[in-house]
Formats: C-alpha cells, structure tokens, sequence
C-alpha cells in the first residue's frame, strides 16, 4: 500500500466531515430552543417520551401562532444516555445553533453535567424530570419543573406508615440508577424517622431481567410491603416475578412508574399496590385529558409521567416567553432575530439582568400546578379482578427455612443459567471456528425475540388459551428468522474480513452489533414491549417453599433437548464432523474436500437459531423486551463460553449453568450490589486456575 | 556534556516547548474558537491519550485488553478524591481557587490518579503470565465491569448519583500537553531497547522468550504504562465533566479499541487520527439525529471491509515521510 496515497485520503476524508460540520450552520427567524435528551443509548424510552412530550406542546403554540406572532422552532440533540455526551450536546445547541432555552434532562447526572455548561452561557435549562436537589443548586439558571427526591421519598414512606399503616420495609433498588439510589435512600430515612424498619434493602441493575436471586432474599424478611424506586421497565417484571415467588405484598413506587406500559407487562402483578406521581393519564382534569387524546392522535401511544413532564416544562418556557413579551417587548423581538454570530454576541452581552432572569423560577411552580396537579398516593385502576391466588404465608423455621432458600436460589438459578448456556452456545460455536468473538451474538438474541413477538401478534398465538402448536411455530420461526439474519450477517461483514486480523474482525462484529440494536430502536421503538404469553403461566411448587413457573421448566427443557440435538449434530453426522474439522484446522480440513465456507454458514445459521431460542424463551419467562436487551445477557453470555472453555460445547453448557447458579448464590449470600462484579471474580479465579476454563485444552503453543 | 544530562536537558527543552505550544493553543482556542469546537478538541485530546496508551498494549505488545476504561474510571474518580478531600488539607487550596494556584495540586492530583490505575494496570498485567488471547481480554473486561460496581457503592464518591462537587481544573492547554506529552514518550519508548523488546513479543512471544526477552515482565509494563496513561486521562476527564460511572461502560473500552484500530494497530499517529476521528464523527453525523448511531455503525463496518488494518496500518505519519524520501516506521522496521 502507497503511504502517500493513505494520508491523502486521510486529509480528504477529514476535509469532507468538516465540510459537512460547517453546511450544518443554518438561518432562521424563529425562536430556537434546544432539546436534549437520550433518544439512543440505555435509557433511550425516556427520551424518546420527554421529546415527543415537548415537540407535542410547542407543535400546538406553533399552531396557534407562536408566542406573539413568533414562531418556536425544537433543535433536539441525542446525548447517547451519557453524561459526557449530555454536556457536548447542550454545547452545541447554545454555541452553534444559538437556542435562547435549553429543556432536559430526564436523568440527574446527565443534567448535572450540562448544567454548568447553561449556567456560564447563561442559558436557562428547565429539567423536566430530573430529581435529585443538586440538579438545581448548580445555578440560578437551572430549574426544573418535578417535585424532588427527598419529597417523593417522605411521601411513600409517610403513605405507608401512616395511611396503610405498615412497619416492615423492603427495598429493592437499581443500584446503577441515581434517581433509584437517591428515592430509595431519602425513603429509607424517612420510614425510619416514623418508626418503621427496613428489613432487606436489595439491588439491581438497569436492563436486568431477572430479580428472583433478590425477591427470595427479601421473601424469606416478611416485609409488609417492598418498595420498588425504579423505572416501569423493570418494575413490571419485578411484580411479576414476586407474586411467581409467592411474595403477596403490596409493593410502592414512585414517578418512575407511569407508564401504560406497566400494567401492560404487570398485568395483575400489581394489583394492590401503590405509587407516588406527578400525574396519571386517567386524571379526569380536561388538561390532562387533552394533553393524553393529543398525544394519543399524534404518537399512537399513552403519555408516561416523563411524557407529561416534558410537556410541562414547555409550557413553563412558552409562559416565561409570554411573560417577557409583555413585560419587555423589545428584549423579547431580540430573541428572534436573525442569528449571525455577531448579533449573537450582541444579543447576549446584557446578560442575566434583561433576557432570562428568574424566568423559570417565577413561572414554573404556578404552570406545574394549573397543567398537571400534583398527584400523590394514587392508587392504581382495579378494573380487573385479581386472578393471582392469595397464598397462605408458610412460616419457615430456623434452618428450615434457609434450606428452602437455597433451594428456591438453586431452582431459579438453573433456569437462569439455562439461558446463559443457550446464548453461550452460539458463541462458542462460531468461536470455535473462526476464533472469532461476535459481539452481535446478544443482538441476535434480541432480534429473536422481537421475531417472535411479531409472529405471535401476527398468529394471534398469544390470546388467552394460548395453543402449544402455535407457540411451537413461533419459536422455530423465530429460530429460521436468525439463522437467516446469522447467515447474512458472516456473509456481508464478516466474510471480507475474515483473513484480516482478529481485532479487525472483532471491530466489525462490534459494527454490527451497534447497527443491530439502532436498527431496533428505530424499528421497534426504545420502549419496552410485552411478550405475549405463549404457553398459559401457572406455578408449581417443587417443595415446601420452593415455587417455579411451568416456564422455567419449559425454558430448562427446550435448552436441555437443543443441547443434546446440538451435541448428536456434532458428533454424529457428517457435517457435524466437518464443523469439527475446521475449527481444528481450517487450511487442512480444506485441503480435504471439506467446503469451509458453508461449513462457516452453517454454523452460523445454528448459532444464531440458538440465541434466537434463547431470546424467546426469556420473552417467556420475563415477558418485557426491548432493543438493548442482548447486551449484558451477551457480555455475561460471553463470560460463561470463557468459563466453560470456549469452544467446547459442554463447556458452554457448565460454563452458563456456574454463571446462572453462582449469581443467585452471590445475592442470596454475599450481596446483591455485587451481583455482576463477583461473577466476573469467579470467572478471574478459575482462569487463573485452570488458564483455558474449565473444560478447555490447553494446547501446546508451536514453534 | 555527558551523554545523560544532555538527554534530561533535551527532554527538558521538549517538555517546555510542549507546554508553551499547548499554552499558545490554548490561548487561541479560548478566544477565538466556538465553545463547542473548544469542548470537543478537548475530548478529542482525552481520547488521544486513551486510545495512544491502549496502542502500547494492543498495537504495539499485542496484547488484547478491553477493560480500559476501567483504569480511566480508577484514574478519574482517585484524582477527583484527591482534588475533592486531600488538596485543600495539603495545599490549602480550595475548590474555588484561580487555575494559577490550583496548577501544582491539580497535578499532583493527576499523577496520583495515574499511579492508581497504574498499580490497578499491576493487578490486571499479573494474569497475562498464564493467560493469552481472548481469555486475557476477559479478565480486563471483568476488571472494568468491577471497577464500576466497587465504584458505586463508595458513598464517598456519590455512588450511583455520580461525584459532585469537584472543581473544574481541565482546559485545552492540559489536554493538549498531556497528550502531547504521551505522544513524545510512547513514540521514544517504542524506539528505544524497550520497545523493541516488546515488538518481540506481538510477532512471535516465543521466539522473544527464547532471545531472552523476560516476556512477563515486559507485558505487565506494558499494562502498567498504558494504565497510568489512562488514569491521567481519567482525571483530566473529571476536572472537567460532571463525573458517573456511566461514563466508563464496556462501550467506553470498546471506544477506544476501535480508535486504535480504525487509526492502525501500532501507529502511533494513527492513534491520533483514529481518536480525532471518531470523537469527531458523532457530532458530525448530529445532523441526522436519531438515525446518526445507524450510520456511524455502518460507517465502522464499511471502514473494516475497504481498510482492515486502519487507516495508517502499521506506518506512521510524518512530514519526512510526506515530503522526503521513504523512511521505515519503527514498528515496519522491526
């Protein structure tokens, strides 16, 4: 390769992006306002539901004219639900495209990152929905439109120590979240300055699917409630899983929780419980009811709570802006005009004194209060009948009852782990003969299980007597889906790279996974979706206190005969020998005949069949799924291939079934915060043990 | 002049003339750049640093490290601790103190931060004696993954709610003189005995061992040093953005690898160019909103296809080379 010619086309691609950042400059004579917010990234759903809450409110203005004849015009940013990110994006809004506001964030740290960012421009920022109290202490411009975390926290516990009437907590927090951390703290102290005990307070993480390593631990410390400060993403789930447990308890939540989404997935999970919210949809008040038909007419979906508050702190900002008018007419013309740098200058010498001071402040509260009153303890719809048995409370005894424990652990943690494998296989499958890590193997997963959520919707297979051949059809066509989606993906990416370095093909897997979980949230939306339910729930109780669902069992069945019909597959036929003789060595085996190509097609298609399974027996048993739903599930996946002695099949099988039991254990026994650190602890000392995993061979390094 | 002085005289001179160049840059971009242009050299310049270091562990050791935002983090939230709790006891400097003032403390604070990733790097460096490949790239990813956890339960650095309160130390000129900095030196110790000791070892670790290249000793240095770069890179991060432990994901290691890649595995200079380029890219790509990480995912792939082995490969880039006769880079040569 030319040297020169690779710098040249170095500079010149350099050229081009930067021609492309300065056509990106454009004029206008309307009133910018910027928007950040998370519309990619982990948290995607509650930006994509604060956006559309703020372009719902200034669409209307607009059609009404503007504010005095002028014209709003939304400039939004995606911040990739990171904080870096959230200070660049706010950054450019103020310095490259001039908005006069900034709205956002949803989550604190990211509005904490930006707002000094607002405050040194002397921008003002109205957070819609962020609720720790720093947010707004960063600067006289900050401000936000939501009641904050110590409020919502003295709410929930005041509402169940004095209205229900309760003394034993639970707590189950997301520990990786800093609005959970902060609502389940500020609970904590208040419930105790009441006279209440919090009797377990347990962890998860965002994005997790599976909470009963830490619902059996607080299970066995009868709290009289458990207090879920999360978001509905996994709420849902979390109530779902705990009355599978048998845990009967009313759980109680905060702002976190409004979503039609909720008692999508919940269904009657939650009857019985409660949550603290800025507002409900099903509010009678004509504003609230306009502001959901609208938004209903317009995005085909019910407003959540983050929703609301967006729509909210749009109004705030239209109101000051009305105000402004009419206090200071030339001041506010200012605003609108046309937006040169110099005369941006201009515009922003007289700093704080004319354009923006107390703005937000002064306005805020009242039009909070008149478009969304403040609703606390409301108590959820209870238009269905509950169909969950009340279940006596078995009283376990002394060791009794820690036997129980570990076994309840054990049971779930075998099911869990069934997944691992399932996932684990396909890695270790096309590991084994391309000795490459594909990194969209968790995607795959995702993709099968937003396949058969389609086909099921498509069969009508998840009505309520869902038929067993119909759920059969489902999971094998979502299996041929991704072995298709597995073939194309070796053929287009990973074929022409395949003789050019691992890392290289590692960076393209990581390429494909990326555009695999975009694609989705474009396609599918970021929103989580309910997996209908194929196969009728119903719990089995294996022993006394040890309780599973009929689809764990289902989930550890299919695994355990898809891994035995991998195995014989391998083994026994004559492709299954070709498989084995290219992941021996691939130039020998194609000096013997053996087509190495389809052989690789092969094994992807099979991989790839198999994380489909995987995902939609997760659909299943946890029926929320959503487009980043393969990452950590293909991390911790990975890990276990690792664990196993990657490229070997029982390897993966042991591998997944250590990670699945040794997570419940760690939360059952150690602490559930460290939940995904001491797996990858294990996973460190056994490499160190035994250097290629458990069932690995070493092999002898050439010279 | 002995041979030695000479050398800590040149040195010294290249430091300063480093100082006074990133100072000049400084200067000018805090007075006649865009703010947001001003932002993003200085992200651009963490990045450099983050993505030069890994170089010395994936490039030029070959060693397969995907943990490396895990010694940002340790780097990050260690310095940011030092600034918060120890400055104004040690050096009686507070939190609202002008730059001047704050200069020393702040890096000490850095150096601090980078001796903690540094001795993580330690830790991390000891499994590669036994374990080679994917397994060892495990192993550093489990690390950035405990890291972060460890991380967010020590209250004392906010936890989950993220580390506030810390005063903003980081402008362009540290950036700028730090990566510099890291530059100057990775590119000498690539060049020097050492470094081609630990070319030995990605061609063929055998063969080296054979030489009589103490291969362990080398490859944990390598870890070492590329984790205190990191560290360093970490600590600039939190003087000068809010600080959470979202900001160190697995994503965040995976960054970087690609910059590394995409810039050319061992170029030095493509590190540069891949780290420009890809914290460049997103912001470029902002016009298309929210199809923008689409794209930005199939630009990657496409990249791969037509140029798997970086955009600069293995060569480096210099005016020499772009205007004089051909010179071998270190790395082709060895």
């Amino acid at each position: 390769m030319n040297r020169r010619n690779t710098t040249f086309r170095a500079a010149a691609l350099l050229g081009l992006l930067l021609a492309f950042a300065a056509g990106c400059a454009k004029q206008s004579n309307e009133i910018p306002v910027g928007v950040y917010g998370s519309l990619t990234g982990t948290t995607a759903t509650f930006g994509i539901s604060s956006k559309q809450g703020i372009e719902l409110f200034m669409d209307n203005v607009n059609a009404a004219g503007g504010v005095a004849g002028t014209k709003l015009r939304i400039l939004v940013e995606d911040d990739q639900s990171k904080p870096e990110e959230a200070a660049t994006a706010v950054q450019k809004l103020i310095d490259q495209d001039g908005v006069i506001a900034v709205l956002g964030e949803v989550a604190s740290s990211r509005s904490m990152a930006a707002a000094p960012i607002c405050q040194q421009a002397g921008v003002p920022m109205i957070s819609p929905s962020s609720t720790n109290p720093k947010v707004t202490e960063l600067g006289d411009y900050i401000s936000r439109v939501c009641y904050i975390d110590p409020f919502q926290g003295m709410v929930i516990a005041k509402f169940a120590r004095q209205t229900l009437n309760l003394t034993k907590a639970a707590v189950l927090r997301d520990s990786k979240n800093d609005y959970s951390v902060g609502l389940a703290n500020y609970f904590s102290e208040s419930f105790h300055a009441m006279g209440g005990t919090v009797v377990s307070d347990e962890a998860y993480s965002e994005g997790d699917q599976d909470f009963k390593a830490q619902l059996t631990v607080i299970k066995q410390k009868k709290p009289q409630f458990i207090v879920v400060p999360g978001y509905y993403t996994e709420v849902a789930l979390i109530a779902r899983q705990a009355r599978e447990l048998g845990i009967d308890v009313p759980l109680l939540g905060g702002d976190g929780w409004v979503s039609d989404r909720l008692l999508e997935i919940a269904q009657d999970a939650l009857n019985g419980s409660y949550f603290v919210s800025h507002y409900w949809e099903k509010d009678p008040n004509p504003a609230i009811q306009k502001f959901v038909s609208d938004y209903r007419a317009r995005y085909n979906s019910t407003p959540d709570a983050l929703a609301a508050l967006a729509y909210d702190a749009a109004g705030v900002l239209v109101n000051a802006l009305e105000t402004l008018n009419k206090e200071d007419p030339a001041a506010f013309k200012s605003l609108a005009g046309p937006r040169s740098d110099k005369q941006k200058a201009a515009r922003e010498a007289p700093r704080p004194d004319q354009r923006h001071e107390g703005l937000p402040g002064r306005h805020g509260q009242d039009h909070a209060r008149r478009e969304a009153e403040r609703r606390e303890d409301r108590d959820l719809p209870r238009d269905q009948e509950p169909r969950i048995r009340v279940r006596r409370r078995r009283r376990a005894v002394g060791a009794a009852g820690s036997v129980q424990e570990l076994f309840q652990q054990l049971a779930n943690g075998i099911a869990w782990g069934s997944i691992y494998a399932l996932i684990a296989l396909g890695y270790t499958m096309v590991y084994g003969i391309l000795r490459l890590i594909n990194f969209a193997h968790g995607d795959i997963y995702m993709v099968g299980a937003f396949a058969a959520y389609y086909l099921a919707r498509l069969l009508h297979a998840g009505g309520p007597e869902p038929s067993p051949i119909l759920a059969a059809v489902v999971l094998l066509g979502s299996m041929a889906i991704c072995a298709g989606l597995g073939v194309a993906i070796e053929y287009f990416a990973y074929r022409p790279v395949r003789k050019s370095g691992r890392l290289t093909a590692l960076i393209t897997a990581i390429g494909v996974s990326l555009l695999l979980e975009n694609l989705g949230i474009r396609l599918f939306g970021a929103d989580p979706k309910f997996f209908p339910q194929l196969v009728a729930p119903r719990t089995i109780t294996l022993t006394e206190g040890v309780i599973v669902t009929n689809h764990q069992i289902t989930v550890v069945v299919i695994s355990i005969l898809l891994m035995v019909a991998l195995t014989l597959f391998v083994q026994r036929t004559r492709t299954g020998k070709a498989m084995r003789a290219v992941a021996f060595n691939r130039d020998a085996a194609s000096l013997m005949g053996i087509p190495v190509n389809r052989i690789i097609t092969i094994t992807f298609a099979i991989g790839s069949a198999l994380a489909a399974a995987a995902g939609v027996l997760v659909g299943l048993t946890n029926p929320k799924i959503e487009p980043l739903m393969g990452i950590m599930p293909g991390v911790k996946a990975f890990v276990a291939a690792v664990l196993g002695g990657i490229g070997s099949i029982p390897g993966a099988v042991i591998g997944g079934l250590v990670m699945g039991v040794s997570e419940y254990l760690v939360v059952g026994y150690i602490s559930s915060t460290y939940r995904d650190a001491i797996a990858f602890i294990i996973l460190i000392l056994v490499l160190l043990l035994k250097p290629a995993g458990l069932l690995g061979r070493n092999v002898a390094e050439k010279v | 002049m002995p041979r030695k002085s000479k050398s800590v005289l040149r040195a010294l001179v290249v430091t300063l003339a480093i100082v006074a160049a990133s100072w000049a840059l400084n200067a000018v971009g805090s007075s006649y750049l865009n703010p947001y242009v001003y932002r993003i050299l200085v992200l651009c310049g963490l990045n450099v640093i983050l993505a030069l270091s890994l170089n010395l562990v994936n490039g030029v050791t070959g060693q397969f490290s995907i943990g490396h935002a895990g010694f940002m983090a340790v780097g990050a939230y260690v310095s940011a601790a030092f600034t918060v709790y120890a400055t104004p006891r040690l050096f009686g400097v507070e939190a609202g103190a002008s730059s001047l003032s704050a200069a020393f403390p702040f890096a000490i604070a850095l150096v601090v931060g980078g001796l903690a990733a540094g001795a993580a790097g330690f830790l991390v460096g000891l499994p590669s004696m036994r374990l080679r490949g994917d397994y060892l790239a495990i192993v550093t990813l489990g690390f950035g993954e405990i890291i972060r956890v460890a991380i967010l339960n020590i209250e004392a650095v906010g936890g989950a709610r993220g580390f506030a309160g810390i005063p903003p130390r980081t402008d362009l000129l540290w950036v700028a003189a730090v990566a510099a900095l890291t530059f100057v030196f990775l590119r000498n110790l690539i060049r020097s005995y050492h470094g081609r000791a630990l070319l030995a070892i990605r061609e063929d670790e055998i063969a080296a061992e054979a030489l009589g290249v103490p291969t362990t000793r080398y490859k944990v240095s390598a870890f070492v040093i590329a984790a205190f770069c990191a560290g360093v890179s970490g600590g600039l991060f939190s003087h000068y953005t809010y600080l959470h432990t979202n900001s160190f994901t697995f994503m965040k290691s995976i960054e970087v690898i690609v910059m590394v890649v995409l810039g050319g595995m061992g170029s030095l200079t493509g590190s540069v160019l891949g780290a420009f380029l890809l914290t460049a890219l997103p912001e470029v790509l902002r016009f298309a909103s929210a199809e923008r990480l689409i794209i930005y995912s199939l630009l990657l792939i496409v990249l791969m296809i037509a140029r798997p082995q970086g955009l600069l490969g293995r060569w480096e880039f210099s005016w020499r080379g772009l205007f004089g006769r051909k010179s071998k880079s270190p790395s082709e040569a060895a």
